[in-house]
């Protein structure tokens, strides 16, 4: 399959300390991949490598399917805004991106006012961006970002410290310009909610190792609502369960029954299930979210690779 | 690589760094000629006044802050991901910076000659130099002051911090590095370490910067023009390793 960005085996040390300890991934043009991990577990460093900031210790990785030798020319298609957005403060929004867009070979002075209107901040005229609230300035980031028409976009925490206003801003321009300019987000947070709310790719990285690439649908199955049941006698529940039109539902160990269908008939079932002479031990309706899909993925204090 | 250099111009001339600078340049230029007594001063003091080294400061300052501010606003993460040759970065500096220190001499020299000219204490009558050694001796100050300027960059970016770049510039600048080599020197002389007739300042360019004028013996001159350029070679070859090989 060809992936519009991948890394094989990325592996970045400092010191004794492995950053990075053989990282692939794998994006598709289009998708919007979400990279997981709690603080210091390697997110940065990864993109850092893959934005050209940083060098791996060993391993490669392609973009367009050209390693960063073949390049050349092609910089302008990768937008990055790693760590903070690199603006001036003394300079205006408008400025900070005709800076951006001069260094990309963008003469056209409308330009920098098509992106700070892309990003709701065609109205800061002369107020620099020091003056700029942190939502602004993480816009205007992405503005910068997003200059040069780029394909791919490495985005690096980038809700960060913003207010709810912020995020659900932030969330609707990366949706937006996901379906209708196709560009393919790369985007690092260990706020997991949020990124479950945008990304169709997962890579849930921990302590420097990549744990787990997961499309989104996948994820879904995975956390997917059911009810939990637990019987004194799981064949009999079954077969009482079928009679009542259930197909879909998995017998665990210890007599567990996870049901995906009909969440809203617990009480028709304990009610069939008692006058068939089954006792009933738990009934509930669970369903995981990312955040607890993670944690039970990389255990329960993040995964500790001393442990 | 024009690319870069486009967009670091516009920065340049949009940033209030350079006009900060400059606006001090101006003001200590105008009270240098102004308030200086020309009575007995051959007219060359004029263009000798050039190696005051106020407007060698003024661009080390403005290039430590322009290049520094870089890495602490992180912007430079922007240019490095789309530049390719991380090289093309350095140079567009080093051309930012050479084009920062023509404009500080040629306005330092306007202003001093303005605020001479104006001056009631100055004897200005004389006016008979010789054109080509005052573009010799311009183009020397020019190289010691890139050597400067290179060695500043390379130690701002070392150190990724304003106040360092911004304080080797000074103490280059305002001779504190000569004083400093001229007591090492007389310390290891007394320790007999060093012989009598070695002169450690010798190896200095600002040694030659402040000491070289119109007047000056052709073998001095050379001297100063292979100490600058070793000096520039070196920061430069550094700088250059230093940008391609660290992470950003």
């Amino acid at each position: 399959m060809d992936y519009i960005l991948s890394t094989n085996n990325l592996t970045k040390r400092y010191g004794k300390q492995n950053a990075l300890d053989n990282v692939s991934i794998h994006i598709k043009k289009g998708d919007i991949y979400g990279l997981i991990g709690k603080n210091g577990a390697g997110k940065t460093t990864l993109l850092r490598i893959i934005s050209g900031l940083a060098a791996a210790t060993s391993g490669e990785y392609s973009i367009f399917g050209k390693n960063p030798q073949e390049m050349k020319g092609l910089q302008s298609r990768v937008g990055v805004l790693v760590e903070n957005p690199g603006i001036y403060p003394d300079m205006t929004a408008y400025q900070n991106v005709r800076t951006k867009c001069l260094a990309l070979g963008i003469r056209d002075k409308n330009v920098p006012n098509e992106l700070l209107k892309l990003v709701n901040l065609s109205y800061t005229g002369k107020k620099t961006a020091g003056k700029f609230s942190l939502g602004m300035r993480q816009r205007l980031g992405m503005a910068m970002a997003l200059a040069g028409n780029p394909d791919i976009v490495i985005l690096d925490e980038p809700i960060n410290g913003l207010d709810p206003e912020g995020i659900i801003e932030v969330r609707e321009m990366i949706t937006k310009l996901n379906h209708e300019l196709g560009i393919t987000f790369i985007i690092s947070s260990h706020i997991l909610e949020e990124l479950s709310k945008t990304a169709t790719v997962f890579g849930i990285i921990n302590n420097g190792v990549m744990v787990e690439e997961i499309s989104s649908e996948k994820l879904s199955e995975k956390c997917e609502s059911r009810i939990e049941l637990i019987t004194d006698d799981a064949s009999k529940a079954c077969t009482v369960l079928e009679e009542m039109g259930f197909t879909n539902y998995k017998v665990l160990e210890n007599g567990f029954i996870n049901i995906y269908e009909q969440l809203e008939r617990t009480g028709d079932i304990t009610m069939e299930l008692a006058l068939n002479g089954i006792k009933t031990t738990h009934i509930s309706i669970a369903n995981k979210t990312l955040e607890e899909y993670y944690v039970e993925l990389v255990g329960g204090n993040g995964g500790n690779r001393n442990a | 690589m024009l690319n870069v250099l486009r967009s670091d111009i516009y920065r340049l001339f949009h940033r209030k760094t350079l006009y900060i600078v400059l606006i001090c340049m101006v003001v200590f230029a105008f009270f240098a000629g102004f308030l200086g007594s020309f009575d007995d001063t051959p007219t060359d003091t004029i263009i000798t006044s050039i190696g005051s080294s106020l407007p060698l400061l003024c661009a080390t300052i403005a290039t430590s802050a322009i290049v520094t501010a870089e890495y602490k606003n992180g912007y430079i993460k922007n240019t490095v991901s789309i530049a390719g040759n991380r090289l093309h970065i350095y140079f567009s500096k080093l051309i930012v910076s050479a084009l920062l220190l023509i404009f500080a001499i040629v306005s330092f020299l306007d202003i001093y000659l303005l605020a001479v000219i104006i001056n009631p204490k100055a004897n200005l009558l004389v006016l008979n130099l010789d054109i080509s050694s005052v573009f010799a001796y311009l183009g020397f100050q020019f190289l010691a002051g890139m050597s400067i300027i290179s060695l500043v960059l390379l130690f701002a970016m070392l150190s990724r911090s304003n106040v360092v770049g911004c304080l080797i510039g000074f103490s280059i600048c305002m001779g504190i590095v000569n004083s400093s080599v001229s007591l090492l020197t007389y310390l290891l002389k007394a320790k007999e370490i060093i012989s009598e007739n070695v002169e450690l300042t010798d190896y200095l360019v600002t040694t030659y910067a402040t000491q070289i004028n119109l007047n000056s013996a052709t073998d001095f001159v050379t001297r100063g023009v292979i100490v600058s350029l070793v000096y520039l070679v070196i920061s430069v070859a550094l700088s250059m390793l230093v940008i391609k090989k660290r992470d950003i």
